[in-house]
């Protein structure tokens, strides 16, 4: 037989086994089709029909991934270049959900979007999914920049100056990114002549190049994915570029890619951690040092950022770097435990932050001032505020402070048991374990400081006389918040994680 | 549901019954606050008859799991939720008890936001309760750091003029100690395990049941030989209090283990762990210098809450210091008594001084709180039979004192909102039994014979002394020293009563406050006589508190001596081989 015709035909195999990023592809391609077609731009209720389509696409993508996490697959698809494994089913998943709650933003809040919001949800929904199945350089790249390119048209959907200008920021700085990062892969490509870094040889390829470059290469090539996660010291676009983002869009770029870059890093980039790479010859330098400094950097820069701010997207900001710092000491331990607190800590991050959103688009504040001002006029939502807040700052009874211990946890017990071991190394993750103990006093204290201002700080009349637009607050903003606060509190007392066990 | 576990869910349930109270029925939710806190005074007092005080054991617990994190390599860490209660606990769960009923009584003035006022205070009794009951380290933290937001915000909506900076500086100071404290909790819970749970994942027996002495003298046998070392996922860690007391249940080269060689600033790690507990506990207590929250506090908290703080509060830190700090490492107790001593005399003879100063009678009051819990830090480290009775002693006397103090305050602050000690002068004159109030709580305050605080001090003293010779922790002139707080003491108070009560009768504020200025009323007269009876009672009969600690203390102090010093050596000797 032809061996062209069998590639062929095995190619065309697997199509089946990509099903959920087919039907997200096709739900993107039907949403421009529909919006060109019927003329949305006219019709009143064109923005409920769009709801409507990509709600079904994400169900039916869902459902598909559903299917995949209940039957465990570990397959090599399209030639090596995807790699589709339950835990990547479980990711997509809580993209996709992600991507639901979003639509589930624009729709209850009435958020003015236009209609090509819908068919941007689904492309980025489909390079997330792309982006955490690749086991090679370049899907991976394409994955991200599938992602990037949605996401830099979706940050200036205000069409003001202030969001064309965040949204120009975000493609340079992005841009710069994904160029650093094809300049790393063409390095490791010349040197290892492989492209697949999910091949197990791989790391030891790399350990093996008896130069500096080896390492720099490899940081080089991570730079998209840190890029994205918005660590020290890539970070400096990010809180412009949220300040300007519409909230839902907002919400979205900042839990689905984060959870898809961190995943990548635990997956993927985790088998580094135990491989040393050569600087000189008396110098060798281990991967996940690299990732301690880094999350020490992203805890000390993002605490001490957030303390400061006044305006509510620009405070998300700083406290994402400062999470997300912190969610990387999840990632030192490289052990099943580890990454169980990784995936807990970043899905209450998100949930959390969803819910935070949310709120702050319910009190329509742009300010923490306007934000206290109007909280007090719902006290219902406000307490919901306070959960939410607390759950992001780690204190009990809230399902932040379970996530919170397991990261501690699994980071002491990788420091013990590496105290013997290697002390240099046992030392930078005590370091990080005290630099993350100490910015966590300091997250307590700018996360309080909303209940504070709504419930106890006296505003000054003339101020709270202004007055700032607050619709009634309907049933369904306050059922939306519900079932994104009370998850919260709840799987603190029945201990969610057993439970899914 | 069980009795100790009903005695801690039974606010917070009637907490969320009042959510569904509609506003305009406002006027019934001090009485569900005050019925609720009546219920809970007879669960304490019926649950006297059920607990043997002949036994230092932990009686009536009620277990069951709820965290289970599985760990890899490290096994798995099991917390459960286990409430027990022993004769310390049952001393405090009673104090607890009546104190929040006069606080619930004290409440009734309370004018706006009531809801949410009641609300938070049965959240925060129910925490209170837990922190006493729970016997798992998690389970304690939980209560400990739940009890901080309700507190928040009685402080911070409620309180008096400077309140918000208050509130803040009180959450602040308590969140930085509870970071210690949960870097321990981390530490132990990957060094301690549960010999019940581990026997039955290493295959020992088929089941828990079939546990024996046996069975636990093979199990420590195989930890202590090493060879568990590659077993490790078959571990069950846990943050039972039960276990991390027991010396056996540490892997000898875990963190927290005996052997582990682990050393922070020169220290051998179970002291650097002791240390951070009693940090973290020390400004819960308060002892100075990390005091300075306590008396803006008091200031600015309304009546009520004072009550709260100081009442039951404080006697959080000083109960934590004996059931973690001193429990668990034991031979930080040894190691660091002389510190901890001089720490408590100067809280003493410091926070004495500072009442002398104060002109605000609520600060005065305040200092004196400090002052007072400097005799439990001394008790404590002491480690002697009559040291550690003096310390239990002084925290419930003090925990019936000072709520008297504070009400009596509040009192004169209700008529006047002045509480400028130079402002009144004669009170005698105008309320005689408020100045009859004032003076059996002043004189139970300052140590007279025939009240409470009287038989305190004097065990503490006597167990300080006899520090000196029988165990030789602390040198005779710490307790020397302590005894000058005492003077310093009667100074302010007998200062205070001259200046406020007796002469000729003058108010600054003239005719106006004069009009105000009416006795105490019987709703007053039913929250400050009962104290006053109990202050008398327990000081004419202290074998009544002393019986039921009393098994405890023994014990406690045998085993924390006995074990600290085993294991200081143990410690001090691969210290010593390592350098």
């Amino acid at each position: 037989m032809n061996p062209n015709y069998s590639q062929l035909t095995n190619l065309i195999a697997e199509i089946s086994e990509l099903r959920a990023e087919w039907v997200l592809g096709g739900g993107f391609l039907l949403l421009i089709l529909a919006d060109l077609i019927f003329h949305f731009q006219k019709n009143k209720n064109a923005t409920s029909y769009l709801t409507i389509i990509s709600t079904i696409v994400l169900l039916i993508a869902l459902f598909f991934n559903i299917d995949d996490l209940q039957n465990p697959v570990n397959k090599r698809l399209m030639y090596d270049m995807l790699v589709s494994t339950s835990p990547s089913a479980l990711i997509k998943i809580m993209i996709i959900t992600c991507a639901g709650f979003t639509l589930a933003f624009t729709s209850i809040g009435k958020y003015k979007v236009p209609n090509e919001f819908f068919s941007l949800l689904m492309a980025s929904t489909f390079g997330l999914s792309i982006t955490i199945m690749s086991s090679n350089w370049l899907t991976l790249l394409l994955g991200l920049e599938i992602v990037s390119l949605s996401f830099y048209t979706m940050v200036g959907f205000k069409f003001t100056k202030q969001s064309a200008e965040a949204a120009l920021k975000y493609i340079l700085t992005g841009a710069l990114a994904t160029a650093l990062m094809l300049y790393g892969i063409s390095f490791l490509y010349g040197f290892t002549g492989e492209l697949n870094f999910t091949n197990p040889a791989y790391p030891y390829l790399l350990a093996e190049i008896k130069s500096h470059l080896a390492i720099f290469a490899l940081l080089l090539a991570t730079c998209a994915l840190l890029f994205k996660l918005s660590v020290v010291p890539l970070h400096i676009w990010a809180p412009d570029v949220y300040q300007a983002t519409p909230l839902p869009i907002l919400s979205f770029i900042i839990t689905a890619t984060k959870i898809t870059a961190i995943s990548v890093l635990l997956f993927y980039w985790n088998r580094y951690s135990n491989v040393s790479f050569y600087i000189n010859e008396n110098l060798k330098v281990n991967w996940s040092a690299i990732i301690a400094v880094v999350a020490i950097l992203s805890l000390i820069v993002g605490n001490f950022s957030a303390v400061s701010q006044q305006n509510l997207k620009r405070f998300v900001a700083y406290t994402s770097i400062a999470q997300i710092g912190f969610v990387l000491l999840a990632l030192l331990p490289n052990n099943r435990f580890g990454a169980e607190a990784t995936l807990f800590y970043i899905g209450t991050y998100a949930l959390s932050t969803f819910a935070l959103l949310w709120l702050i688009h319910c009190f329509k504040a742009e300010t923490f001032t306007e934000l206290a001002i109007n909280a007090r006029k719902n006290i219902v939502l406000a307490l919901f505020l306070c959960v939410t807040l607390i759950s992001l700052a780690g204190l009990p009874p809230t399902f932040g402070f379970t996530t919170k211990f397991m990261v501690f946890t699994a980071l002491f017990e990788a420091y013990s048991s590496l105290s013997s071991v290697d002390p240099i190394l046992a030392n930078i993750y005590l370091s990080a374990f005290l630099v993350a103990l100490a910015t966590s006093l300091i997250s307590f204290y700018y996360y309080l400081k909303i209940p504070y201002l709504i419930f106890i700080k006296k505003i000054e009349s003339d101020i709270e006389n202004q007055a700032y637009k607050m619709n009634e607050t309907s049933m369904n903003e306050v059922i939306f918040a519900s079932i994104l606060v009370l998850p919260l509190i709840i799987a603190f007392f029945i201990n969610f994680p057993n439970l899914i066990r | 549901m069980s009795f100790l576990t009903l005695i801690i869910v039974l606010p917070l349930f009637a907490a969320l019954l009042m959510l569904a109270i509609p506003s305009a029925q406002r006027k019934f939710l001090k009485y569900i606050t005050l019925g609720v806190s009546l219920i809970e005074l007879v669960l304490a007092v019926v649950l006297y008859p059920k607990i043997s005080f002949n036994t230092h054991s932990l009686q009536l617990t009620e277990q069951f799991d709820w965290i289970n994190l599985q760990a890899g390599n490290l096994g798995s860490i099991l917390v459960k939720y286990v409430v027990a209660v022993d004769g310390l606990s049952y001393s405090l769960v009673l104090l607890t008890a009546i104190v929040l009923l006069l606080a619930s009584i004290c409440s009734w003035n309370i004018d706006f936001k009531e809801k949410g006022y009641f609300t938070l205070f049965l959240i925060l009794s129910s925490s209170i309760y837990g922190c006493f009951l729970a016997q798992d380290f998690f389970l304690f933290f939980v209560f400990f750091e739940f009890m901080l937001l309700p507190m928040f915000f009685l402080i911070g909506i409620w309180g008096g003029k400077n309140r918000e900076y208050a509130s803040v500086k009180f959450f602040i100071y308590t969140l930085l100690g509870s970071v210690f404290v949960l870097l321990v909790m981390v530490g132990l819970a990957v060094s301690v395990i549960d010999p019940y749970a581990t026997s039955v994942s290493l295959g020992l027996v088929k089941d828990a049941s079939l546990i024996d002495g046996e069975t636990f003298e093979k199990l420590y046998q195989l930890i202590q030989s090493g060879a568990l070392k590659d077993e490790g996922r078959f571990l069950v860690h846990t943050t039972d209090m039960r276990y991390a007391t027991d010396i056996r249940n540490y892997l000898p080269h875990s963190l927290f283990g005996l052997q582990s060689g682990i050393e922070l600033f020169s220290l051998p790690i179970r002291l650097i762990g002791f240390a951070a507990l009693m940090l973290g506990f020390l400004i819960k207590l308060p002892s100075v210098p990390f005091h300075t929250w306590l008396p803006d506090a008091h200031v600015e908290a309304p009546t009520p809450i004072s009550v709260i703080l100081a009442g039951i509060l404080l006697k959080i830190g000083g109960y934590a210091c004996i059931r973690l700090a001193y429990m668990i490492f034991p031979e930080g107790a040894i190691y660091f008594a002389l510190p901890i001593a001089v720490m408590g005399v100067i809280s003493i003879i410091y926070a004495a001084m500072n009442a002398l100063a104060m002109r605000d009678l609520k600060k005065m009051i305040a200092y004196s709180s400090v002052s007072h819990m400097g005799f439990v830090l001394l008790g404590l480290a002491a480690l002697t039979m009559e040291g550690v009775s003096g310390a239990l002693m002084q925290q419930f006397s003090h925990g019936l004192i000072s709520p008297m103090l504070f009400i009596l305050v509040g009192v004169l602050y209700d008529r006047t909102h002045d509480r400028n000690i130079e402002n009144y002068r004669g009170l005698a004159s105008k309320m005689p039994q408020f100045t009859t109030l004032t003076v059996v709580a002043f004189f139970a305050s300052l140590g007279l014979p025939g009240f409470s605080g009287f038989i305190a001090e004097i065990f503490v003293f006597l167990g300080s002394f006899n520090a000196a010779s029988t165990n030789q922790l602390l040198p005779y002139w710490v307790s020397l020293l302590a005894a000058l707080g005492v003077f310093v003491g009667a100074a302010y108070y007998l200062w205070t009563l001259q200046r406020m009560f007796f002469g000729k009768y003058w108010l600054k504020g003239g005719a106006e406050w004069n009009e105000h200025l009416k006795d105490v009323s019987t709703r007053e007269l039913l929250m400050l006589v009962p104290l006053a009876i109990l202050i008398v009672l327990f000081g004419v009969y202290p074998s009544l508190f002393f019986d039921t600690t009393s098994s405890f203390t023994e014990n406690f102090v045998n085993e924390t001596l006995h074990q600290g010093k085993i294991n200081l050596e143990i410690i001090t000797k691969s210290f010593a081989v390592k350098h």
